[in-house]
């Protein structure tokens, strides 16, 4: 009998200017490696919580040649390891389309895996524990580049949840919120 | 001369792209159809677009048992036909069938009917009342139909025929006919625009399993306050409307796991957000866009209602770190924790 995997998994498209210092590993690129051997074993540690920015530019430059097609998703993200060439990537379910868009306006991406949810995703890369990162891919449209300009996690542990708030979670977000040109 | 190849299906693509083929294609399909006359699927990708009003008649009243329609992209569409003869239809997709204007009363009877999409059809106009009829409906995308849904409902005696119709067909539909009693007397007060949403969300709230709703793009500037009664939608796209704030009974929608507002470039105030009261065996999937909305202000309130938006909807992740002290059950199914159940499967790898 195959039980069903009980978890849970939250997706958050919001503003936001900078990714908050909760986020305690921060990397300034389109991927983070990711440590899980650490936390595994803890029966305190509940899950992961991601967060990455990024920011729409202009660009006549990009004739979006390689992807015509206007529905092709703009921003991808996952849990991979860089020695499998297999990739599971989700879409955000989000339009960037030149006469759409509001351009230089920051958002932040945060995703949220319980414990059952990610332990779920690295069983795809059974026997090995290193290499593992977060990662995201971007496939700017026509007329647009697309940037994501940093990604950063915490693993969340039980006594995480009973202090955490939403100043943390999005911090200095809201005082800062700006346009820049 | 055209090389075609073996498969039967890449010889008759090839056929169809040639223009002037229209009256072999027929004779062609008519053939296949003869042979094939328990076909459930049909894709219209093959046409390229250029479809026969008259083939899709006779297609009808060949395949009675068809389940799935797949229009999308006939760009020469204008009406689809009377759909009384497939009546086992499932999915009935029109999908960018920019030109199309009328869809038969007759849609209005698919009781079978799950999924209907008829995104970017701009100019089709439709009397909802029809929505009434499609009991099993699951998914409905609506999103660019800003015609349909910004049409002021008029009140004509086909309309009343028709549901009166619908009516005595069904004993399904009990309950909304006295809103549809009371609808004459709208004509006392100038009607809003917004009067066909509000009449298809009173109609949808009587669709017992409504999972998806996508009315994205429709140049909406309000959202009635009936959209808290589909209590069963899971995901609701309301991206790229014109609407300044949401009404607070959206919080009501205590199934919802996904909304989008992507592109509200007039969206200000975010409302109170559902939180889900029935957990799922299989696990929560939570999300939420908030992507390009310009004018969105009193940011730290949104932050705070988004964060408890999030954190109430985790509870069942903090109930589960409960369960993982058991180290050494690999698999444990059902548990109870008062009334509330799940099943979860807890893998731990190396417990060697």
């Amino acid at each position: 009998m195959q039980p069903t995997i009980s978890s849970a998994e939250m997706t958050i498209v919001i503003p936001g200017t900078h990714i908050p210092k909760w986020f305690d590993k921060q990397n300034a690129s389109t991927s983070i490696n990711m440590d899980p051997s650490t936390v595994l074993d803890d029966p305190n540690w509940i899950g992961v919580a991601i967060c990455v920015l990024f920011v729409t530019h202009k660009d006549p430059m990009n004739l979006g040649e390689r992807y015509p097609d206007s529905s092709y998703p703009t921003i991808v993200y996952g849990v991979s390891n860089v020695h499998h060439s297999t990739r599971y990537h989700f879409i955000v379910p989000i339009h960037f389309r030149k006469d759409l868009v509001t351009l230089e306006l920051d958002h932040l991406l945060t995703v949220f895996y319980s414990r059952e949810q990610f332990i779920h995703l690295l069983s795809r890369y059974p026997n090995t524990m290193h290499g593992i990162q977060f990662e995201t891919v971007v496939t700017s449209p026509q007329g647009l580049r697309v940037v994501v300009k940093n990604c950063g996690y915490r693993w969340v542990f039980k006594e995480d949840l009973q202090q955490l708030n939403s100043n943390m979670f999005f911090s200095g977000n809201s005082s800062s919120r700006r346009r820049n040109s | 001369m055209i090389k075609y190849k073996d498969t039967f299906f890449s010889f008759f693509s090839l056929l169809l792209h040639k223009k002037k083929g229209e009256r072999l294609i027929f004779y062609l399909f008519s053939l296949l159809v003869a042979q094939i006359k328990k076909l459930r699927v049909i894709f219209f990708y093959l046409f390229n677009g250029k479809l026969k009003f008259s083939l899709l008649v006779f297609l009808f009243q060949c395949l009675p048992n068809l389940r799935r329609l797949d229009l999308s992209h006939s760009k020469n569409l204008i009406e689809v036909p009377d759909l009384s003869d497939v009546p086992l239809l499932t999915d009935l997709i029109l999908e960018g069938c920019t030109e199309i204007i009328q869809i038969d009363q007759s849609i209005g009877f698919l009781r079978e009917l799950q999924y209907l999409n008829l995104k970017n059809c701009k100019k089709l106009f439709l009397n909802l009342n029809v929505i009434f009829g499609l009991s099993s409906l699951r998914r409905l995308i609506l999103s660019g139909c800003s015609k349909l849904l910004n049409s002021k409902m008029l009140m004509d005696q086909r309309y009343t025929e028709h549901l009166e119709n619908v009516d005595k067909n069904t004993n399904v539909i009990q309950l909304p006919l006295y809103k549809l009693l009371m609808f004459p007397f709208h004509f006392f007060s100038p009607p809003k625009p917004e009067d066909s949403l509000g009449l298809l969300l009173s109609s949808l709230s009587c669709i017992p399993c409504l999972l998806d709703l996508d009315i994205s793009f429709c140049n909406l500037h309000q959202i009635p306050d009936e959209i808290g009664n589909l209590r069963s939608l899971k995901y609701l796209n309301l991206g790229g409307n014109e609407f300044v704030t949401l009404p607070s009974t959206i919080k009501e929608l205590s199934n919802l796991q996904r909304l989008n507002l992507e592109h509200c470039k007039q969206l200000k105030y975010l409302p109170e957000l559902p939180t889900i009261k029935e957990k799922t065996k299989v696990g929560y999937y939570g999300e939420l866009y908030i992507f390009d909305c310009p004018k969105l202000s009193e940011m730290e309130k949104c932050y705070s209602m988004v964060f408890s938006w999030m954190m109430q909807n985790l509870e069942v992740t903090t109930i589960l770190s409960f369960v993982s002290h058991f180290c050494f059950v690999r698999y444990l199914s059902i548990t109870e924790f008062g009334d509330f159940r799940f099943t979860c499967n807890l893998l731990f790898p190396q417990l060697r």
